[in-house]
């Protein structure tokens, strides 16, 4: 169904994704990556992008992470986060400072999530600096309520999780840390003669950390308790799924120029590092590659969550197909991913059902982290390709410019962030580019058939599955992933040709531990569910 | 003295120099190796081996950029020399810069058809631009090519079996690093890849056994990193913590591999 799916597209002559330009969107924010001529590692990190209905209007509004002020950099002017509310026209607003999000520090990275369960989508931006928990008062404006959460420890942070590992009820974090760094840390990595940005292997690791919820609007700092904080890393990108169905959220740790991290969920707040046991830390020959987007899910329909990471130029991406038992295999050869990112150092990456076949596909975003590569490689360029790529039969085809001509330009992509910015039922996408305006990609359409799900509350570690004609798919609802951002938190099931699901079934994770069924669901449109709740 | 004469004797001196630098870089020797190639250019700087010569020496001194000049002066001396257009494809490939090597590789391919090193560096460096459709045809040529002339390589076996084993396609590799094996069995890449394979088939107990030769044997393709990393993952999976442990120190001790 999904090769119908595009051979329509194609002989309507139309590509899957269209640019929207500022001019279309309204969307003026352009990222400042605060290059200087020292090259100064964080520079070259962010940013991340979210999509996320800060005012519960039904529809996804956008945010953009800027960088700022920090102990190597002074703005000229000052530099802003930008919020952008959906108009419901294809048009967007700037609320930024209505909304009070500025901003402050050097930004990085974002998540959302209702952290305190009332309704309102709050936000939570990584920094070089000290984090910033922004929650959302319902009115159309945030308060920084970082200090008293007990989220403001300084350091050098990029992924932020949100999921919850103790099965509470409640959203707990997952905060990524970079390498240990300041700016007298900076190290000086010239060729000949230039300043360049170091490898992280130039700096040492440092351990992440993980927030219990108090429930209170105060949180609790459990990296040690758990284990978490005992693993030094240089981590980059997280997801939280769930590798050996027992129900406990796991979290996949992708790190720069070390092993990556499998910390498995053994229930009890404790979790056990298991990256090298479980096939994931290295490369198949023992190289530590260069970890840096990341994602989850059942891209091959056995029930099993795989994951996959995007690496660094010459390493290839690794698509780790999970066997079952605690092991995974990396599949990027056999299924023509490695080959397709050879030669690009990958940074947001999702797996989504782009044609709404039914099958999972991916998209990965790409550029290299040293403006300066052009200089010292005749092969490598800064300035990178996307990726899309579908998913047929367990192998993923390159679309290249049949996905639109997005894909046969080049950019400096970190972030990206998938969600409908138009309620069509169809994943558009966003690219947060470094020291570039963002890349907003709009669905051209399909001929397949879809439902939307809007979950309420505590939906991470949800499984939804369901039957369209006989067909049956389940689809593990996993927290974070990509690169930095936050996509859009509805879930798209791809219908193929059926215009409407044989049943659908969701079981939601403990406390509620729940499984709320529906028979005979029509497509089309988006439906609202809460644990034990109607399907509206 | 006319002209002719002078010229005769300056180059004769020039053949001197060159043969004592190519003597010194035998013996590794560099530094004096270069100063007598300089001293052959000098005398006789239209003299082609002087020139590849000079690349070479630079080359072991990792300046890629003395040794690129050098083989391109070779080139334009020669042109036809499929040596010297190998040397600068080769240079290109060492210096990881792939899209590069494959013209002079080409050249050399084209002007001597019989030489299998300009096949398989062409092979690699199409591998390294991520062109697989490319590469594997060119690999499997210089196997055949190899085999005509009776010359099989256990390097160019083990390069194709890499390949493939990417492409996760095991059995294929499996088919060419037995090859390895038959032509040298005490390969260390080939023991190791071996290994790798009945890893990857579940036979941990034979990846233990091959991946301890492997250690054994001599041989710079193969770190001992990842030996370690074999053996620590092979011996965990057979329970025993102790030599798990044990290699796992060993891995984690070794300098990282990472490649940039």
């Amino acid at each position: 169904m999904g090769e119908f799916a595009l051979f329509a597209l194609a002989f309507l002559g139309a590509a899957v994704y269209q640019t929207l330009p500022p001019s279309a969107t309204g969307i003026t924010f352009a990222h400042n990556n605060a290059l200087s001529a020292r090259r100064y590692l964080p520079e070259s990190m962010g940013p991340g992008v979210a999509f996320l209905d800060y005012d519960n209007d039904g529809w996804m509004d956008l945010y953009f992470v800027n960088s700022g002020p920090s102990d190597f950099f002074t703005p000229k002017q000052p530099l802003s986060n930008s919020l952008y509310r959906n108009n419901h026209d294809g048009t967007f607003t700037d609320v930024t400072q209505k909304a009070g999000v500025t901003g402050r520090d050097f930004g990085i990275g974002v998540s959302t999530c209702d952290y305190n369960n009332d309704g309102w989508t709050d936000l939570f931006i990584t920094t070089y600096g000290r984090n910033i928990l922004y929650r959302n008062n319902g009115n159309g404006t945030f308060t920084d309520v970082t200090k008293q959460a007990g989220l403001d420890a300084p350091g050098l942070y990029t992924a932020s999780v949100w999921f919850d590992y103790d099965q509470n009820g409640t959203a707990d974090l997952f905060v990524g840390h970079f390498v240990k760094y300041n700016k007298s840390l900076e190290r000086d990595c010239r060729q000949n003669g230039v300043p360049h940005y170091c490898y992280p292997l130039s700096y040492d690791p440092w351990p992440s950390r993980l927030y219990q919820n108090n429930g209170d609007g105060t949180f609790t700092d459990v990296s040690e308790k758990s284990g978490i904080g005992s693993h030094p890393g240089k981590t980059f990108g997280a997801v939280a799924t769930d590798v050996n169905g027992d129900g406990l959220l796991d979290l996949f740790v992708a790190n720069d120029s070390v092993a990556n991290f499998l910390f498995l969920n053994k229930g009890s707040g404790v979790f056990e590092e298991i990256g090298l046991e479980a096939g994931i830390a290295y490369s198949p020959d023992g190289t530590a590659r260069s970890g840096m987007g990341v994602d989850a899910a059942d891209f091959n329909n056995d029930g099993k969550q795989d994951l996959f990471v995007s690496n660094f130029n010459r390493e290839r991406s690794a698509l780790y197909r999970n066997l079952g038992n605690l092991e995974f295999a990396d599949d990027a050869g056999r299924t023509g991913i490695g080959a397709a990112t050879q030669m690009y150092s990958g940074w947001g990456s999702k797996f989504f059902d782009f044609d709404l076949d039914g099958d999972i596909d991916l998209i990965v975003c790409n550029g290299h982290p040293d403006d300066l590569i052009e200089k010292l490689s005749n092969t490598l360029t800064y300035r990178e390709p996307l990726l899309l790529f579908h998913n047929q039969g367990g192998n993923f085809v390159a679309m290249g410019a049949r996905a639109g001509e997005a894909f046969t330009k080049t950019y400096p992509a970190r972030g990206l962030a998938i969600g409908d910015l138009f309620n069509r039922g169809l994943p558009d996408v966003v690219i947060a580019n470094s020291g570039d305006a963002p890349l907003i990609l709009k669905h051209s359409g399909t001929v397949n058939h879809w439902v939307g799900l809007d979950l309420k509350g505590n939906s991470t570690g949800v499984i939804i599955s369901w039957s369209a004609a006989g067909r049956r798919r389940s689809h593990l609802k996993t927290a974070g992933g990509s690169y930095l951002s936050a996509s859009d938190p509805r879930d798209l099931l791809g219908l193929g040709a059926q215009q409407k699901l044989d049943w659908l079934e969701v079981k939601w994770p403990k406390p509620s531990g729940r499984v709320d069924r529906f028979e005979g669901v029509a497509g089309g449109r988006y439906y609202t569910l809460r644990a034990g709740g109607k399907l509206e | 003295m006319s002209l002719l004469v002078f010229l005769l004797i300056e180059a004769s001196q020039g053949s001197q120099y060159y043969q004592r630098a190519n003597e010194l870089f035998k013996q590794q020797q560099f530094s004096q190796a270069a100063e007598s190639i300089d001293l052959a250019i000098r005398k006789e700087p239209t003299f082609m081996p002087a020139w590849t010569l000079r690349g070479k020496i630079a080359m072991a001194f990792d300046r890629f950029d003395y040794a690129r000049a050098a083989f391109e002066r070779a080139v334009a001396l020669a042109p036809n020399s499929a040596y010297a257009q190998f040397m600068l494809g080769f240079c290109f490939y060492v210096d990881n810069d792939f899209s590069n090597a494959i013209v002079p590789l080409e050249s050399a391919r084209r002007l001597d058809p019989n030489d299998p090193r300009s096949l398989l560096y062409l092979a690699m460096s199409q591998e390294g631009l991520a062109h697989l459709e490319l590469a594997e045809p060119l690999y499997q040529k210089t196997i055949e090519l190899e085999a005509k002339l009776g010359r099989p390589s256990p390097e160019t076996h083990t390069a194709y079996a890499r390949l493939l084993l990417t492409l996760n396609r095991n059995e294929e590799s499996a088919l060419q690093i037995a090859q390895v094996l038959r032509l040298d069995p005490n390969s260390r890449d080939g023991n190791y890849e071996s290994g790798r394979l009945a890893f990857a088939s579940g036979d941990f107990a034979t990846a233990a056994v091959l991946g301890e030769k492997a250690l054994t044997e001599l041989g710079s393709g193969t770190l001992d990193r990842q030996i370690h990393f074999l053996l620590t993952r092979s011996y965990s999976k057979l329970g025993n913590t102790q030599l798990a442990q044990l290699h796992r120190k060993a891995f984690e001790a070794s300098p990282p591999t990472l490649r940039r």
